[in-house]
């Protein structure tokens, strides 16, 4: 009987890795990507599907041009430790934005993406 | 991939990292519940502990030095300016350096003969490498489960594993064979794998999703050889538990050359380990609440 619970045990063991480790992806974000706003955002947040690193981690802005939109650096969400944020220039011009990112998961593997929104009053 | 994951100075400092940690958990816990009370603790198991406890103060330091360097992608001469930020700005940096205070603790507790407290220190030593890992960087209440399964299975693997050096110690220390000690050690290490078994299946549940083609990613393919180390060093344990233990103390030369086979197994599993915490795990696809994003892109940084 015990060496029939072993070997089940030993079966089960098949399936048993040790901290490992993932990358961090976007979840959502505010605007959404894609997406057209009627009027020019304060900030962007964007949320991961794993916490982030705030102080190694940022949020770039660029207009059409390619001329950065965002100010100061990126912080993270207020009690949401998957969170990061970053306040944008007031009364944003019409035309398509372009949000870079670039994160530290707490598990220290980096990531990078990037998706656009529209301002269309 | 598999073989520059291999190559990876990071791979063998975390393996050294985590046997050095198993290590001390497993000698310390086989001294408080293996061996009968009023027994003798062969020479050698102060000093194996100590060691470990040194090794672990010393591949955590320079496990630290080795992802400063990555997160802040300069040479290793130019760590040093930076690691203090990593050190006190990163989580992973805050928990390196309690867990090399840990470590040193751990020493300093069994230079006092304070073989408990060292025992303390040596179980959140290995349970807190689960803040380093993927479990530890969840959220919600899923990631606290993962988060506590991950400490678990650590403990467990500490017990079992780290236990085997002071196992062969006892056999070889004692030509006559520790027959009651040998027997609750098997009886442990039962329990543990169960431990290690249910909470494995969690921590997979987590990080696995079950693929199309099971061998495609690096991950899995590092992870399908740990699991045949897995295999092979369970049907060892399971001939010394029913096998050769029973048989004692005639038997206690086959079965410290079985112990020693096993360890080996278990440190190239290590190595493994090591090996699948710089590699990405089939759970990569975000689950995200959002629709399908449009325009949007995203890759990450090879480690």
């Amino acid at each position: 009987m015990k060496r029939i619970a072993f070997i089940l045990i030993a079966c089960v063991l098949a399936l048993a890795p040790v901290s490992a480790l993932a990358h961090a992806h976007m979840d959502q974000s505010k605007p959404a990507s894609g997406s057209t706003v009627a009027a020019s955002p304060n900030e962007v947040s964007v949320s991961f599907t794993e916490a982030v690193e705030p102080k190694f981690s940022s949020i770039v802005v660029q207009d059409a041009k390619g001329v950065a939109v965002q100010v100061g650096k990126a912080e993270g969400g207020a009690g949401n430790t998957a969170e990061l944020k970053v306040k944008l220039k007031p009364s944003l011009p019409p035309g398509v934005y372009t949000v870079i990112w670039k994160i530290l998961s707490v598990d220290t593997h980096r990531t990078e993406g990037s998706f656009r929104f529209t301002v269309k009053p | 991939m598999l073989t520059a994951a291999l190559g990876d100075p990071l791979v063998m400092v975390r393996a050294v990292h985590f046997a050095a940690c198993t290590v001390a958990m497993g000698t310390l816990a086989f001294s408080e519940f293996a061996v009968p009370r009023g027994a003798g603790l062969p020479r050698g198991f102060n000093t194996m502990a100590a060691a470990a406890f040194a090794v672990a103060a010393l591949s955590g330091t320079l496990w630290l030095v080795l992802i400063a360097r990555n997160i802040l992608d300069v040479p290793l001469a130019g760590v040093w300016d930076g690691l203090a930020d990593v050190a006190a700005g990163t989580r992973f940096g805050r928990v390196a350096c309690l867990r090399v205070g840990l470590a040193l603790a751990g020493l300093a507790a069994l230079a006092f003969g304070a073989r408990r407290a060292a025992l303390g220190a040596a179980a959140l030593l290995i349970a807190s490498i689960a803040f380093t890992g993927h479990a530890g960087a969840g959220t919600g209440l899923h990631g606290t489960i993962h988060f506590v399964s991950d400490m678990v299975h650590l403990l467990a693997a500490g017990v079992w594993l780290g236990g085997l050096p002071a196992l062969i110690c006892l056999l070889l220390a004692n030509p006559a064979g520790p027959a009651a000690a040998t027997r609750r050690f098997g009886s442990i290490a039962m329990a543990s794998v169960a431990i290690i078994a249910v909470t494995g299946l969690i921590n997979t549940a987590y990080l696995v999703r079950v693929p199309s083609e099971p061998l495609a990613s690096a991950y899995n393919r590092v992870l399908a050889l740990k699991l045949a180390l897995f295999a092979a060093m369970l049907a060892l344990a399971a001939g010394n538990r029913f096998w050769l233990t029973p048989s004692l103390p005639r038997t206690a030369f086959r079965l410290a050359v079985a112990v020693v086979a096993e360890t080996a197994l278990g440190l190239a599993a290590l190595i493994l380990v090591g090996a699948l915490g710089t590699l990405q795990p089939p759970v990569s696809l975000p689950s995200s609440s959002a629709p399908i994003n449009h325009g949007a892109t995203e890759h990450a940084h090879p480690d």
